[in-house]
Order: C-alpha cells, then structure tokens, then sequence
C-alpha cells in the first residue's frame, strides 16, 4: 500500500515529557566473574581464535549468577538499595514495571510479585515487559508516561539473567552474555525528554529462542529452547538502523550533538560501538563502550548498567542531558535524550549482599 | 599516494595467519573472501585494516556499514571490489 511520507511522518512513535524525570539508578550484576581466556578452552576455541575475539568483540571477562538467582533477585537487590539511597519507602511507590526476557515463571507476571517482595502495597499496578536490549528506553517512556499521567513514583526495574538462555559450549553467544538486574525510579519533576521507537518484526529471527512459547513451526523441530542468534544480521541491523536512529532522535529532541553530554548506548560489542561513534564523530570520552569487556552483554539492563559501572561519579555530581539507545532482539530498537540532575547513582554492586 | 590495494593485502594476510580455511585463500581480484572466512574474521578484518589505515593517514575511518554482511551486497564477495569500498571510504 502507497503510504504518504509526511502522513508515515505525522504516525511515527514519538514521544515527550516535561514532567517526569529519573530519581536514581542502581544496578546489581551476578557475583561469578567469568574470564573469557579461561572458558575458551571448553568451547574448542584456540588461543589464536581467543585473540581475535577479544580484539573484535572486547571479550574479557563478564559477571554472571553463580546459583540459581533470577532477573528478579537481581532488580529486588537493586530496588531495595535505590529506595533506601533516594531515602524512600516502597509505600511511596505506586507502580512496578519489569522488564525481562527471563521471568520467574511463564505465568502470571513475575513484575507483581516482584512489587509484593518489595513492599509496594496492593495499591500499585505492577506488569512485565518482554524485551531484550531495546527494553530500557521502553520501560523508561512507559514510566515517564505513568508518572505524567498521574503516579507520584514508578519502579523501573530492568534486566535478564542471560546466562541461563545461552548454550555454554556456544562459542558465538554464550562468552557474550552476562547477568544483571536495574532498578531506576521514576519521579515527578519538572523535566524535557523525548523518545522514539522502532519496530521490525522480519528480523524476528535474528534473535531467537525457539520452542520457548506455543508457537512450533517445522523449522524449529529439534531446537534447544537457548538463545540463536545470526550474528550478521545483527551486525548490518545495528550499522544500518542505529546511526539514523541518533540522527533523527537529535533532531525530534532540537539538540546538537555538542549539548548531549553522554551517549549511553546498549553494548554489544566494542567494535560495533567505536564504528558507530566514529561515524557519528563522537568524542570516545562521551561514548561509553567497555561494558561488554568487563560485564557482558546485559541486555536490557546495559544502559543503566553503564550508568553505574562507568558513569556513577557524573551522573551523581552534576546535570547531565544524555542520549540513550537500545536496540536488539524483536527486531525492536529505540532511543530517548533525557535530562538528569545529580541522581542516585553508586557504582554497580556484584551479587546479591542481603 | 596511498596504495590502499597494498594496505588491504597485508591487512587480509595478517587476518589470515589466525584464520584456519577449507581452502587456502589466493589473493587475486576476483577472491572471494566473504565466502572464504567467519564472520569473526570479517570483523578482524575491518579492524586490521582500519588500524592499518589509521597508521598511515592518521585519520580513523569507519569501514563496516550495513552491506558488509549482506550476501547479496557485501564488497568482499570479490577482492578488487574490496579495494575500491575501502578507497571510496577514505575519500568520503
């Protein structure tokens, strides 16, 4: 069907705030430290082969659970110290929203026990999110949404534990992936953001669990329900869609890329990230990219979880406007430029302490 | 003037000394070194001759974009079409 390019324009998914703003971050990660050199051995790599990888992807080292803790272990770890940090009881919060990959359980919605673990009072709307690495920025508007509209407080909470999803012997996903919980609170405040989002459901295999839900196609006879991934396509998706995506965000939020402080972008890898920085003509100090070096790749969780891991001491002195972009699994990917001031952000926590 | 064919050459050879092949590799204009490696030595690849590049304009330039991995559009299905992609992005 022809499709008017100002009408597509006019329906894009676009949104603004003024009135809701980011309290504080915490990020939690699993307590088992990971060194790729030492995994690779069991995964039939060569030291030559270790050698590329690191060079090319950054692979180091990443933190993972070493029990049987789940996302929402992870994200209650990091709720209860943001609330206590920001001097808040979880009365004072009238929403919960869970975004994950990795459950509880399939059913019902692990985002309301999770609220009841914290003490959020019945009084409180509480749902799962189901997304990967665009999850954040998603989260984010639909808390950003909730509080203009009327909440005082929202619970943001973000993560996956990947580690349980990936194949250990897959030398081409399993070294990438690491665990992590977030929890960002959401408050209103006077404040500008602006969001945008991406949808593309033919790259529905690019990244995919199969035999993981009800759907059971030939194709997927015999599959381990553990994460595949095309890594190509995901390469091209990345170079194709986020460069423009920042363009465009830029320009929907009337910013030039000299007032954006930071470019806080999901972490795949370190060399998708230093080409889209240099294509963008960013300056490495405003671009974050060694998360996946000394984390992993934390999925929904790797924008806040870069926040905390390289950005504490910024995030927590000053007022920042910062640009983020998620983008991943779906294919699914979205970007928001936010204003934050002097925040709660202490550096990430590794496993869970109470 | 930069011999961007020369810089390429050593960049794919040194990529390869790490990179184990069904068939060893001959460097011609018509190799097709998309079909003939991983995608892990494609980014190895990229990195080796960016760096390279670097070395010798003192310029960093992106090389990979969206149609390195598409095998219907990558310029590494064939050697000589590599070379020119690489000196197109030095020039713009």
């Amino acid at each position: 069907m022809w499709r008017n390019p100002l009408q597509a324009e006019a329906e894009r998914a676009e949104l603004r705030f003024a009135n809701a703003s980011i309290r504080g971050i915490v990020t939690t990660v699993g307590d088992r430290m990971v060194e790729f050199a030492e995994e690779a051995p069991g995964m039939g790599l060569s030291e030559a082969e270790v050698a590329r990888l690191q060079r090319a992807i950054g692979l180091n080292r990443r933190q993972i659970v070493s029990g049987n803790e789940t996302t929402s272990d992870l994200c209650a770890h990091s709720a209860r110290r943001l609330l206590q940090g920001c001097g808040l009881t979880p009365e004072q919060c009238q929403g919960l929203i869970f975004v994950t990959q990795t459950p509880d359980y399939a059913a019902p919605a692990t985002a309301i026990s999770l609220a009841t673990r914290l003490g959020l009072p019945v009084t409180s709307m509480a749902f799962d999110v189901r997304l990967g690495c665009s999850g954040f920025i998603y989260g984010l508007a639909m808390a950003y949404s909730l509080v203009e509209s009327g909440l005082n407080r929202v619970l943001l909470c973000v993560g996956d534990v990947a580690s349980k999803f990936v194949d250990p012997t897959d030398h081409a996903i399993a070294p990438i992936m690491g665990d992590a919980g977030s929890a960002i609170l959401i408050e209103r405040k006077p404040s500008a953001a602006s969001f945008q989002f991406y949808s593309d459901g033919s790259g529905e295999r690019a990244l995919i669990i199969p035999n993981s839900g009800v759907r059971k196609t030939p194709e997927d006879e015999g599959m381990p329900a553990l994460m595949h991934m095309d890594g190509a396509s995901v390469f091209n998706f990345t170079l194709q869609r986020v460069p423009s995506m920042i363009t465009d965000i830029l320009q929907y939020g009337a910013k030039e890329p000299d007032a954006i402080d930071y470019f806080v972008l999901h972490q795949p890898n370190k060399y998708i990230l230093k080409n889209i920085q240099k294509r963008m003509k960013v300056d490495d100090a405003k671009m974050p990219s060694d998360t996946q070096s000394v984390y992993g790749n934390q999925n929904s969780a790797s924008i806040p979880g870069t926040i905390s891991g390289f950005l504490s001491d910024d995030f927590s002195s000053r007022r920042l406007t910062s640009l983020f972009a998620g983008f991943g699994i779906g294919l699914s990917w979205a970007a928001a430029i936010v204003e934050t001031d002097h925040i709660y952000a202490p550096a990430t926590f590794t496993g869970i302490k109470d | 003037m930069l011999d961007v064919a020369r810089i390429a050459g050593e960049a794919l050879m040194s990529v390869l000394e790490n990179v184990e092949t069904d068939t060893p590799v001959e460097l011609n204009d018509a190799a097709n070194i998309f079909d003939a490696v991983d995608s892990f030595a494609i980014v190895d690849l990229l990195l080796e001759t960016e760096g390279r590049i670097e070395q010798e304009i003192g310029r960093y330039v992106p090389l990979a974009d969206e149609t390195i991995f598409d095998a219907e559009k990558t310029p590494l299905k064939n050697w000589s079409t590599w070379v020119d992609y690489v000196e197109k992005s030095i020039a713009s």
